[in-house]
């Protein structure tokens, strides 16, 4: 897969799913941090019912079209929840989820562009903290 | 075409739900759009005319209505003439405020009687508190009505009696109109569309690249780039060399590091070498890291692209209003940001996923990772938002 036609075709592939993503995700008002907070204060299940419905297709669609495939799979590991913590406090206080972030960008929020360096900062600074301290599996690299 | 082929059922399923969920739509754009009721209002209903008159009082830029006081007036007073309520009251409140047409107290006060004796709610009361009529033009100390209370409130027509007269009517392209301006391209969407699209594209992400669906980790394999060139090279020079140089290579240095403890499994297991060379990394093991930095470059266009075909595209250095009220739009801002976005980030990758990852890919396989996962930062972020909502 390191030929240049296989990288041109990963290009290919993650561009358009990256630009059908971007418009599902703005198109629904994720990039908005009005709608975001009215989810998170549940002052309006738009957003919660769009999200529930997205797991059901998704459910429906591995179930059929993945039978007997392997995937990744999620362990729980001592990370799991306390992550989870500190990704649920930047969300709500940024508006922000890592695909949010770019979308917020796209959308002509600028300040969004501190966001996005945070993520990366934060992503970098927690593989280095991983290798030094932490000894469970990051998961998902048991296929 | 390849990808094509892959993802053929969700495009299909796409497409399937796209017609059903178009024709409910239209269903539903037919009762919520101009036209319907233009027609209505023009052949005199009442009922019609009075949501015209609020369509301009507010502006309705789905529909292509610009906010337009005296447009509104008008509307309000033909339908007022027929003796509807709520458009009388409307009536006398823009006299009252000067709205799309002069002041005028005594006509306000006319119209507020008609209104009270129509059996408006809100009419008689402040009737009551209007100033005693005179013959000389009085002057009001105040205006009774605060603007913006019930009034300017776009009534959603649905099951109004203008729907009877536009039933009869059928026009495909105004209905096409109505789904690609109203539903696609107008204000966000409903549960049921984003719901089935977001859910298809996690499918068919899979379908597609092979990969389950995940934007953190993509985030993960850019800071890691270094070493994702590495292990291509190391693969590279795996593949060059034969496979038994490389086995007693490999077992030479692992005797080396453990001695005698060495697991039995990779003793026997006939991959062994295989399987611990490859290289250990998030779920995109094959997919080079520049792919992830067109992927999230691609977000964003994606994002741009929605907001410049809804009309909404507007840069600004704000993050909107809502998020002025808690943080502003300066330096604490700024600061918030790149704080939270160093939680985002750091905390996803402890977790192990995002919402895309954890909450899409993961949930709906329901991987117990994944739904702790969900739960903690889903759980968070309601805790969060509403301590701000509370204490900021």
């Amino acid at each position: 897969m390191s030929t240049k036609a296989g990288n041109s075709k990963y290009h290919l592939y993650f561009g358009l799913f990256g630009i059908l993503m971007g418009f599902t995700i703005a198109r629904i008002g994720f990039g908005d941090f009005k709608e975001v907070h009215n989810l998170f204060t549940l002052a309006d299940f738009r957003i919660l019912l769009t999200f529930a419905l997205a797991v059901v297709v998704a459910m429906i669609g591995f179930a059929v079209l993945a039978r007997g495939k392997s995937l990744p799979k999620k362990k729980i590991h001592p990370g799991t929840a306390i992550g989870g913590v500190l990704f649920g406090t930047g969300w709500a206080i940024t508006g922000a989820c890592p695909s949010i972030a770019l979308v917020q960008l796209g959308v002509g929020y600028i300040p969004a562009i501190a966001t996005g360096v945070g993520i990366f900062a934060g992503a970098y600074i927690y593989k280095h903290v991983h290798a030094r301290f932490f000894r469970w599996d990051p998961g998902s690299c048991e296929v | 075409m390849k990808l094509l082929q892959r993802i053929k059922y969700p495009v299909l399923l796409l497409i399937a739900m796209m017609i059903t969920g178009g024709m409910a739509a239209a269903q539903q754009s037919t009762d919520v759009s101009t036209i319907p009721w233009l027609a209505a209002a023009n052949k005199g209903d009442a009922e019609s005319q009075y949501i015209m008159g609020n369509a301009y009082a507010s502006g309705m830029p789905a529909l292509g209505i610009r906010k337009d006081p005296k447009q509104a007036f008008q509307w309000y007073m033909k339908a007022a003439k027929q003796k509807h309520a709520n458009a009388q009251y409307e009536v006398a409140a823009s006299f009252i405020l000067g709205d799309g047409v002069s002041k005028n107290l005594n006509a306000a006060r006319i119209w507020l009687k008609r209104a009270a004796d129509n059996g408006h709610p809100d009419a008689g009361e402040i009737l009551a508190g209007f100033p005693a009529p005179t013959a000389a033009p009085a002057k009001p100390k105040v205006p009774p009505k605060p603007a913006g209370t019930t009034r300017r409130v776009v009534a959603p027509p649905v099951g109004d009696s203008g729907y009877e007269v536009a039933g009869i009517r059928v026009d495909p392209m105004s209905m096409i109109d109505a789904v690609v301006n109203v539903q696609i391209f107008g204000p966000y969407w409903p549960w049921w569309l984003g719901g089935t699209a977001l859910g298809l594209i996690t499918v068919s992400f899979w379908l597609a690249v092979k990969t389950t669906l995940g934007v953190s980790s993509s985030f993960d394999r850019i800071v890691s780039w270094r070493e994702d060139r590495d292990m291509a090279k190391a693969a590279a020079v795996m593949q060059e060399t034969p496979t038994g140089v490389l086995e007693s290579a490999m077992m030479a240095a692992t005797m080396e590091q453990f001695g005698d403890d060495i697991p039995d499994d990779i003793l026997l297991d006939e991959g062994g070498a295989a399987t611990m060379a490859a290289p250990i990394s998030s779920s995109s093991v094959r997919i080079p890291w520049p792919a992830h930095v067109t992927f999230l470059l691609a977000t964003a266009v994606g994002g741009f692209l929605s907001a410049f075909a809804s009309g909404s595209f507007d840069v600004q250095m704000t993050m909107g209003s809502t998020y002025e009220r808690f943080f502003g739009n300066g330096i604490l801002m700024w600061a918030v940001l790149l704080v939270g976005g160093f939680l985002i980030g750091f905390g996803t990758r402890m977790g192990g996923g995002c919402t895309s990852g954890h909450g899409l890919s993961g949930c709906s396989r329901l991987q117990p990772g994944s739904l702790l996962g969900t739960a903690s930062f889903f759980g968070t972020a309601i805790a969060v938002s509403l301590a701000m909502e509370m204490f900021l």
